[in-house]
């Protein structure tokens, strides 16, 4: 049989611990969070070093694989999916997206940096009521990251941030609003479950975590430290 | 992953979607493509109808949103193998939610034309590893009985005249495989694929195997009285 046999990974529900590692060349490098974390900002510092420094880079996104983005898009819009339903569709897209960019990349020796990652998809579907196990499972096929940063930041602070980026209402101004006030109350409420739940995955999966409230320059020279002792752990011998 | 996680994966993810109590009953039909499943789906809701028994039609892809995402995205022939079992999961996912255990619970008949074991054929054929498809699809309620339609390959293909002309097609052909750049060829062995398949799943799940080559009506009398006792 010419196709190849998928999982390839095996993130083993019962171990995620001993998920392996993938053999090829290149370096799965993910940056996770919740919103208003600085991720972004912290990938394009990280990007832009890699760069200079020589290193190939390809960016990968969070819920952008042409295919499925569209439909998450519109499925969030009408409200109608279960939560079972939403944690597939966004497997989808891990999944095209590990196919197109981040498997070809790895094969020819590029740096895949990954804005957000399954443990985007683990702590936010946690928080909604789906099973652990039967997660993990879904992801099975899912490349182990060679490094995984997660930027820490407490649920009050990263709201903060994301409403004073999306220049609407401040915490303090909605709080003349009653119904605003409640919609506020009960998104801290879900994001303090997703924080909760990014805080059980560090041990497990290894994740590296980075207090997102520090100055974003500290931020960034911890980081590059993590990632050199990586690359040049790895194939550093023709730089 | 032993047997008993893989129960533990489904009752977990169940607890989700799959409702306590469930006075209706699941009827499954299975068959590969031009096996007379549709034709058997008809004659069984013509009579349900006519003995007045509620119950409701699902066919395999039709959720609102994803099924068109699906859609457009084989007419691209742009679907790799996991994308596309992903993809069925969460088709599949959504008519469970929104249609199977909303019937099941009115204490409906649901007649499902195609279930998991289409995925489970399909996607092994694509080289899924049949453990992570299981415990994947762990939320899928069980059905009260299964009916498979067995018409072997050899009966399939000379059924099956025409060659792919549409995009779509290729997957049926089995021509996203690359088991051989000759339609005919890849569609032969990916029929015989599925057809395996279906036989290993056949006896893992004991489903009523019915001779696809009799009589309509001979067949259409055999699942009618199956179903009969079961209402």
């Amino acid at each position: 049989m010419s196709v190849s046999a998928w999982p390839l990974s095996r993130l083993d529900p019962l171990e995620p611990a001993a998920w392996p590692r993938h053999a090829f060349p290149g370096r799965l490098i993910v940056v996770d969070g919740v919103d208003g974390s600085g991720r972004a900002t912290q990938l394009d510092l990280l990007e832009t070093w890699l760069r200079v420094d020589g290193y190939g880079v390809v960016r990968t996104v969070w819920n952008s694989s042409k295919l499925v983005a569209k439909t998450i898009t519109e499925a969030r819009r009408q409200q109608t999916l279960t939560p079972l339903t939403y944690s597939i569709l966004h497997a989808t897209d891990v999944a095209e997206r590990q196919e197109a960019e981040i498997l070809p990349a790895l094969r020819a020796g590029y740096v895949v940096l990954a804005d957000r990652y399954v443990f985007t998809a683990f702590a936010r579907d946690i928080a909604r009521g789906v099973g652990r196990d039967w997660l993990y499972n879904l992801y099975g096929f899912a490349l182990r990251p060679d490094l995984a940063i997660y930027l820490r930041i407490g649920a009050e602070a990263s709201m903060a941030r994301v409403m004073g980026v999306a220049g609407e209402a401040s915490a303090h101004e909605a709080d003349e609003n009653a119904a605003v006030r409640g919609a506020i109350g009960s998104f801290r409420q879900f994001q303090e479950r997703v924080i909760e739940e990014y805080d059980k995955l560090v041990d497990p999966f290894d994740l590296l975590p980075l207090d997102a409230t520090m100055p974003i320059r500290t931020q960034q020279l911890r980081m590059r430290l993590w990632v050199k002792t990586l690359l040049e752990a790895s194939g550093g011998d023709d730089e | 992953m032993s047997d008993a996680a893989v129960m533990d994966h489904a009752s977990r993810a169940n607890s989700l979607t799959e409702p306590l109590r469930r006075p209706g009953t699941l009827v499954v039909i299975e068959g590969g493509d031009r096996s007379g499943r549709s034709t058997q789906i008809q004659l069984l809701a013509r009579w349900f109808e006519r003995q007045d028994i509620a119950f409701i039609l699902t066919d395999w892809s039709t959720s609102p949103h994803i099924s068109k995402a699906i859609h457009k995205a084989k007419s691209e022939g742009a679907l790799r193998p996991i994308t596309y079992s992903l993809f069925y999961a969460t088709d599949f996912a959504d008519r469970v939610a929104n249609v199977i255990v909303p019937a099941l619970e009115r204490g409906e008949v649901v007649l499902a034309d195609r279930y998991i074991y289409t995925a489970f054929a399909r996607d092994a054929a694509r080289g899924a590893n049949p453990t992570w498809l299981q415990a994947l699809y762990g939320f899928a309620p069980e059905p009260d009985v299964v009916f498979y339609l067995r018409v072997p390959p050899a009966v399939t293909l000379s059924r099956e005249p025409s060659l792919p002309t549409k995009a779509l097609d290729q997957y049926e052909f089995g021509l996203d495989l690359g088991l051989s750049s000759d339609p005919a060829r890849s569609f032969k062995l990916y029929q015989q694929e599925v057809f395996d398949e279906f036989e290993r799943l056949s006896s893992e799940y004991a489903f009523v195997v019915m001779d696809g080559e009799q009589n309509v009506d001979t067949i259409h009398r055999s699942l009618r009285d199956v179903v009969k006792d079961m209402i």
